[in-house]
Parts: structure tokens; sequence; C-alpha cells
């Protein structure tokens, strides 16, 4: 015979309960349009900032989804996928299709005009 | 001609050969060469996935899996009795625990200026199925996994290594009728295991978008029916959670294959996705099996209003070289409406051997060329090797 009770029991919590790391495809799914959740785009500074995680939100967070964490330029510099004012020797650069890398992965290179805009957002870290 | 035509029209004639060199075709969808039509043959889900059921376990020790490390006097009946868990004989009969891991060693971009190896651990998880009633129609399955942080996320503190895959509980009122509730993957196209697939990422039905749903089934000899409403993953932020309703109806042609056709729509607070899909299963006398899906992928973000359309192509033949050795080959394409001159194909041969019961080994390439007006790059080459074993 089977425990009733335990059929009971495993039926309210089987339905409802689970638990554990939450990431999926739709994890990055808040960034999207914006390109910065909590930075200002109002000075030269800024608005680069911005630019930029409009670019990387489109055609990189869908896979690198918590790069959508990094919403100053500070965190994208102790990120390490970024070295200030040098873009060609940085690591979100240096693995683009633009320069020769695979990303972003099942997809054609970033356009010109975007990558352009991610050179001078690096570029011009640490220089006003 | 234009590459998705080509490959429509490379599906179509394989699809015809194959119907036409039949008499009978008698774990995973390619296995309807076996005639296996019906995920629940082997799985406790009606349309696939998660923990094997004792005949499920039987079929993988004594139809699939090679006899080349098994003694001989060993026959396959002694193999598929003892195909269950080792401690089951200690186990109450309506338990039935299960154990499961795949590492996939990946090389990518060999031929590029930046290549780059990685190993992944795609799953290390523990499953538990309690069933109860004659016939087991009252089924419980929970499945819990070990997963290390994504390497997209990066290395955080607060990223548990953790997660529910299954937590839901089955109820079969009739033999053709079944009603499932709790946390399982969504009801859509062809469930295979290949996650980077275009058919499973396009679509965000990768192996971590399971979601809590109401899943009603139905099916006899004819016809499958799945109608899922969910509410998105429970332990997931509420604004990202994707709430909608996916469905899935699949006939039978004739002895060998199958059609069908798929529905998804849902929304949270930041987009809205609909896809819509066709697909084809068929196999010929446990030697092979064609499995091709079509399928138009429409996301809305809501804060921009923009709308992104994409319409990808998903095709793989398994073909057995004997009991336990089989080469794969997939043949993929996507392609975004919003630059449609612009195409990513992918092809992908491959081996897949079973070298013993419990043990899983496969080698894939994968050869990626972007076509831009008809000007195809050179490809990127990738690499991958996965073990799979399971207890």
């Amino acid at each position: 015979m089977y425990p009733m009770r335990l059929i009971k029991h495993l039926l309210s919590v089987f339905i409802a309960v689970s638990c554990g790391q939450d990431y999926n495809s739709h994890s990055a799914d808040g960034t999207l349009g914006t390109g910065a959740t909590t930075a200002e785009c109002s000075t030269s500074r800024q608005a680069r900032l911005c630019r930029a995680r409009t670019i990387l939100a489109e055609y990189c967070y869908s896979c690198h989804s918590g790069w959508a964490a990094y919403d100053s330029d500070t965190d994208w510099s102790e990120s390490r996928l970024i070295n200030l004012g040098d873009s060609k020797s940085s690591r979100i650069i240096r693995y683009l299709k633009n320069t020769g890398g695979n990303m972003p992965l099942g997809s054609g290179a970033i356009p010109e005009v975007e990558y352009q805009s991610l050179l001078e957002w690096i570029d011009k870290l640490g220089v006003d | 001609m234009h590459i998705l035509r080509q490959l429509f029209l490379f599906c179509l004639i394989g699809t015809t050969l194959t119907l036409t060199m039949t008499h009978r075709a008698s774990a995973y969808p390619n296995f309807i060469s076996y005639g296996y039509y019906s995920c629940m043959n082997c799985h406790y889900n009606p349309f696939g996935g998660g923990p094997l059921s004792d005949y499920g376990r039987a079929v993988a020790a004594t139809e699939i899996a090679s006899r080349y490390f098994v003694d001989d006097h060993i026959t396959d009946e002694a193999l598929g009795e003892n195909s269950s868990f080792p401690a089951q004989s200690q186990l109450s009969d309506w338990i039935r625990p299960a154990l499961n891991y795949r590492g996939l060693g990946l090389l990518q971009n060999l031929a590029g200026e930046h290549p780059n190896e990685r190993f992944i651990t795609m799953d290390l998880s523990g499953s538990i199925v309690a069933k109860f009633l004659p016939g087991d129609r009252l089924t419980f399955v929970t499945q819990m996994s070990f997963v290390p942080a994504p390497a997209t996320v990066g290395a955080s503190t607060n990223t548990k290594r953790y997660r529910s895959r299954e937590f839901y509980a089955g109820y079969r009122a009739t033999k053709t009728f079944g009603i499932y509730a709790g946390l399982m993957d969504k009801v859509f196209g062809v469930r295979v295991p290949d996650h980077i697939a275009y058919s499973r990422i396009l679509t965000a039905l990768t192996q971590n978008d399971q979601t809590h749903a109401l899943l009603l089934h139905f099916v006899d000899t004819a016809i499958d029916i799945g109608i899922q409403p969910f509410i998105g993953n429970l332990v997931q932020q509420k604004s990202l959670r994707q709430k909608g309703i996916s469905s899935l109806a699949e006939v039978t042609l004739n002895h060998s294959a199958r059609i069908g056709a798929s529905y998804l729509q849902s929304t949270s607070d930041f987009t809205t996705q609909q896809i819509i899909a066709a697909h084809l299963r068929t196999g010929t006398d446990q030697a092979a099996s064609l499995l091709a899906e079509i399928g138009r992928s429409r996301r809305k973000i809501k804060q921009s209003s923009r709308e992104s359309l994409n319409d990808y192509l998903f095709t793989q033949g398994q073909f057995k070289l004997g009991r336990g050795f089989w080469t794969l080959l997939t043949v993929e394409a996507k392609r975004n409406l919003d630059t449609p001159r612009n195409v990513t194909k992918r092809v992908g041969p491959g081996l897949q051997v079973f070298p013993r019961p419990n043990m899983e080994l496969r080698a894939d390439s994968y050869f990626t060329f972007q076509q831009e007006s008809r000007k195809s790059s050179k490809p990127q080459v990738d690499l991958a090797a996965q073990l799979h074993l399971w207890l």
C-alpha cells in the first residue's frame, strides 16, 4: 500500500517548489533597449558609456548576461575586459570578429559604426 | 537559389528517400528509427528529456548500446534487467533514483587568430522519480543539478552552483490523457539535446529554460498533442519571467514518420515572444533517422518598441554504422530578417558512440559560414567532444 500522507505531501511540494540558480535565456532581458539601467547619459563620457552598453546589450548580453551588471566605467575596468585608453589591446575588442576573433558567436561582425563607437569609448577612458 | 530554399530541398529529398526505402520502422528523438514515435516510450516526461523510465533504461542497454565490452555469456535480457540504478533492489518499488553526468571539451575558432579551449560541465544531476498506482499513472519527478556559474555571467559569490531542472507531478487519467504540473521544459518543436542548435537558442529553449507550467497531454497512435500554459520560473526575478502558452501537435504520417507543428507566445515586463515551427521526425529499419525543424521567432523589446524577427532551420541525420555506433550530420541555418541577405549556416558532422550501457561518447565538428549577399566567409571551425555517463 502506498503511504497516502506521503503522496499528499509530495503533491503539495512538487507542484510549486524549485530552487537554486535562475540564469536562463531571459536573464539579460532587463537591459534590452536601454543600454544603461542606472548610469545617466548627460556628459560626453557618460554618453559614450551609454552608447557602448546599448551596443553590447544588442550583440553580447544574450550570452554574456553578467556584463549587464557593469554600469560604470569603473566596473568595466575592474572586469579586466577593457584596458583604459587602449581599445586594441582590450579583450572585449580582441575577441570580436571585427578584429579576427570569433565573437559574437553565430552572428556576423558588429557593424562598423557601432564597432567604432566601442573603440572610442575605451580609447577615451582615462583621458577625460 | 536562396540558402533556406536549398536546405528545404535537401530535407524534402532526404525525407522522400527515407520514406520510400522503409518497410518498417520499428531516448533521443533520433531513435524514432526503432519505432519509438512517442517520447513516453522511454521518458516519464511525455515530450522527452529528464529521467528515463524502466523501459527506457532497458532500451538503452539492449538496443542502443554496443556489446563490444560486454561478455558474450551475458544476454541482452540480463542487460535489460540490470539496467536500473545500482542500489535499486534495496529500495521500495515505487522510487527510482538516477545520476547523470555530461562533460564537454570545446576547441573554438581553430582557424582564427584567437582559438580558445575550455572544458564545461554541462550537467551533473541527480533525479528521483516516485511512481504510484497501477501502470505508474501517478508520478512525481524531481531533478537537481550541480551547475557551475556560466562563463558568461562571470565569477560571483552570489551565483548559486545548483538548480532545479524538473520538479513536477504527473497524472495519467487514461491511457490517452495526462496532466502535469510543476517545473518542466517548455513543449515546442523537437527536443534535441544539442543545446547550441539554432532551434534551441533562437527560441530560448535551452537546458536552463524550464518554466512552472501546467501541461495537458493527449496521445494515441495517430496523434500527440500538448497544451502548456506557463508562468515562468518562479525562482527568477518576477519582471524577467516569461508567461504565456506553448502548444505542440504531432501526427503520424505512416509507420515511419511523424510531422508536427508548434506555437509559443509569451511575455515579460521587458519582452514579448512569438514562435511558430513545423517539424518532421522520420526513421528507417533501426538504421537511420532524420529530424528537421523550421521556424520563425519574433521578439519585441517593449522599452524600445524594436522587433527582431529570426528564421531558423535545423536538420539532423543519424546513420547507424553498427550497434552502438552512429554518425551524425547536422545542417542548420539562421537569418535575421532585418538583414535578410545575411545568413549563418552551420554544418556539423559527428560521431556518436555508446560503447557500453550507461555511457555515451560524442565528437562533433562545426563549420560555421557567414553568407552576406551570396558571398560566404571563411568558415569558423569548432570541435567538441562529449562524455555522458548515467546510472
